[in-house]
């Protein structure tokens, strides 16, 4: 029998120490003990292709020339519905602020969103769970979120698969509608909330029994072709008189495909999600392997926009993964209009990153629906705290474009473009169309022609 | 538009119009309390959507989502409807005498569709509260998702009744060929029995309620529990 070599147990531990399995190998038990998936908050984890993968390219001495970003104003603001309803959104930056549902998230929270949308003259969006409401002492119902919105602010309601709260009065007090297919962090899964969640206030929000699991299915119910999604778009339009812009909300999927064929159905504006983007509770398997970077997505839906022949009536708003206005200004020069943000605007508002979400004991009042949690909003100082970070959030960001697009020569954000970006990596440059750094051309010859 | 001689009813010809010019229509006459008749509407896909109150009267058949987001009006329709009558609706009445198509009340909190024909697949998917009475027979997959409110099939159902149902009833009359996910045949209370009794007498519908089968869910839970 032969004896083992001195040195089998160095190489095979650094071998070990080497597998793919080491980092997954309390998940693995996790699943072989409890035989359930995980199910967890916030959005992709790890290293995809992302913003920090471009680079924005300078003015200097050839045209154009920089903008004195001190003494030039830049023109940050964004209209939504321009051409098509009888009341426009006038945002005044391109950051939005993302959907995210009442019920996965606190009134508190919520309403935040809606006064910092008035502090900064941008839109916050509903989410699918209905509108935070005030029942009145003489019943009266008093569409909150919406009032908080008001008057500088605009608020977009969600049309989703699950229709929570969807009733001719949500729509009518609204400012925009945004009928959701999907979402980033679980694309063609539709949505999720947990019974723990549904407290008697979200109960009624969304009109179902305390404690009901709420179930968004995967696609809408009622709407099962392009021919019913513009009978749909249509009849929206119609109950709230021609007013209000209408789109509709994709995660990131056969983008090109799914955007061209949104773009037959009279919309004014898209909202595609891309992976980095964020969830209350999704399962792990599906943020983590389902969708595309929001990188590949933007020259995409920008593309099929263009080919629709409606790129200048219908605005492409992207989310998923933005930080910070360097964010903002790479994605709207590959091709997005506006920017909407989810989990930065939670950080802002004090989000630790504890992943409790899912389980609604977020320590800090915003991913929760218990009262004694909930009071620790905005650092204990509530609702106007939380509002007030979220604002300054949006507004520094907001200076950060404006800065940055003055950088490279431009007075409007409308003015940024591809040429701005150049890829340093080559996987950047390939997926999203930008001319890599150094070689100063597409890697791939394709995107010449795009 | 023209005001009959009846002095309180408006008729309505929809042949050359559009949803926009005549839903126009019929709320201006409804502001008005005028009751509405139409016809020529079959081609109107969204007629009568969002009303909050008015009796709306639709001489022949009418298109997909009649009546969507209803909130208060009487919608009757002497002939048969597409898909998707009183999609998401929160209350008030739609009467269709003759057949609907595919997805009857989806989505619906509240209010009450009555057919007297029979209604295809999908009745009453993700139902949140409303009441529908079928008096005809429907077909597979009824029940879907529904999370409140009761769904009465007078004749036969087909196939994955209530499949993965959360709260509500659903009380066939006739036969079914299978039930669904989550779903169970239970005994009639009297509850039950009066609940039945007190609809067919208000919309004439000629049945036994203790001839009905109980369709309830397994498990609230049935997804995460």
């Amino acid at each position: 029998m032969s004896s083992i070599h001195p040195l089998y147990a160095k190489i095979s531990s650094k071998r070990y120490s080497e597998t793919p399995y080491k980092d997954v190998w309390e998940e693995i038990r996790y699943r072989a003990e409890t035989g359930k998936y995980i199910i967890r908050g916030f959005g992709y984890s790890g290293r995809l292709p992302h913003f920090d993968d471009l680079l924005l390219v300078p003015a200097q001495l050839a045209e154009p020339v920089p903008v004195d970003t001190y003494r030039e104003k830049v023109d940050t603001t964004v209209v939504i519905g321009g051409g098509m309803v009888k009341k426009p959104l006038k945002l005044h930056t391109p950051v939005l602020i993302a959907a995210m549902s009442y019920g996965a998230t606190s009134r508190e929270f919520k309403l935040a969103c809606a006064k910092a949308a008035n502090m900064t003259g941008t839109a916050t969006n509903t989410g699918e769970g209905g509108m935070v409401l005030t029942v009145k002492d003489n019943g009266e119902i008093e569409y909150t979120e919406y009032e908080y919105t008001k008057p500088n602010g605009y608020l977009m309601v969600q049309f989703a698969s699950g229709r929570w709260g969807v009733s001719i009065d949500y729509l009518l007090n609204s400012d925009a509608i945004e009928v959701k297919y999907g979402q980033g962090a679980k694309p063609g899964m539709g949505g999720h909330l947990l019974g723990e969640k549904v407290t008697e206030e979200i109960a009624k929000t969304r009109g179902i029994p305390v404690g009901t699991d709420c179930l968004s299915p995967a696609r809408h119910m009622d709407i099962r072709s392009l021919d019913e999604l513009k009978k749909v778009i249509k009849i929206i339009r119609d109950v709230v008189g021609y007013e209000k812009p209408v789109g509709v909300k994709f995660g990131p999927g056969r983008v090109y495909k799914d955007v061209y064929m949104a773009a037959q159905c009279d919309i004014d504006f898209v909202a595609i999600d891309g992976k980095y983007g964020g969830t209350g509770a999704s399962p792990d398997h599906s943020i983590q392997n389902v969708g595309l970077p929001t990188i590949a997505i933007i020259p995409a839906a920008d593309r099929a926009l263009r080919d629709a022949g409606v790129r200048d009536s219908v605005t492409l708003i992207v989310l998923g993964g933005f930080r910070h206005g360097g964010d903002v200004a790479k994605a709207l020069a590959l091709g997005a209009d506006a920017a909407a943000l989810a989990s930065a605007i939670e950080i802002a508002a004090g989000c630790t990153l504890c992943g409790q979400c899912t389980l609604g004991r977020c320590a800090v009042g915003i991913c929760t629906q218990d009262p004694n949690l909930r009071k620790n909003f905005g650092g204990g100082k509530g609702i106007d705290q939380g509002a007030l970070w979220i604002s300054n959030y949006i507004h520094a960001v907001n200076k950060e474009v404006a800065q940055i697009a003055a950088s490279i020569g431009h007075k409007s954000i409308k003015e940024f473009n591809r040429e701005d970006l150049r890829a340093i990596t080559i996987e950047a440059s390939a997926i999203c169309g930008v001319k890599l750094a150094g070689l100063e051309d597409y890697v791939l010859p394709q995107w010449k022609y795009f | 538009m023209t005001l009959s001689a009846e002095a309180s009813k408006v008729e309505i010809d929809a042949l050359k119009l559009s949803l926009e010019d005549v839903n126009a229509k019929i709320r201006e006459a409804v502001a008005k309390g005028l009751k509405v008749h139409l016809r020529n509407a079959c081609h109107i896909h969204g007629l009568a959507a969002g009303l909050r109150s008015g009796e709306i009267i639709v001489e022949g058949d009418a298109g997909d989502y009649l009546a969507m987001l209803n909130s208060g009006a009487k919608v009757i329709v002497e002939g048969n409807v597409g898909d998707y009558v009183a999609d998401g609706a929160w209350s008030g009445e739609v009467i269709v005498k003759g057949c609907v198509g595919y997805g009857a009340c989806m989505y619906a909190y509240g209010g009450v569709l009555v057919v007297y024909g029979d209604a295809g697949d999908a009745v009453g998917q993700i139902l949140k509260g409303a009441t529908v009475i079928v008096n005809g027979c429907a077909g597979d997959s009824i029940g879907l998702y529904m999370v409140g409110g009761d769904i009465i099939i007078v004749g036969d159902a087909g196939k994955l009744v209530g499949d993965w149902m959360i709260r509500g009833c659903i009380y066939v009359g006739g036969n079914y060929d299978s039930l669904g996910n989550n779903a169970k045949e239970t005994e009639l209370t009297s509850e039950d029995v009066n609940k039945l009794s007190n609809l067919f007498s208000k919309y004439d519908v000629k049945a036994d309620p203790l001839k009905f089968k109980k369709i309830v869910p397994v498990s609230l839970r049935p997804f995460y529990g």
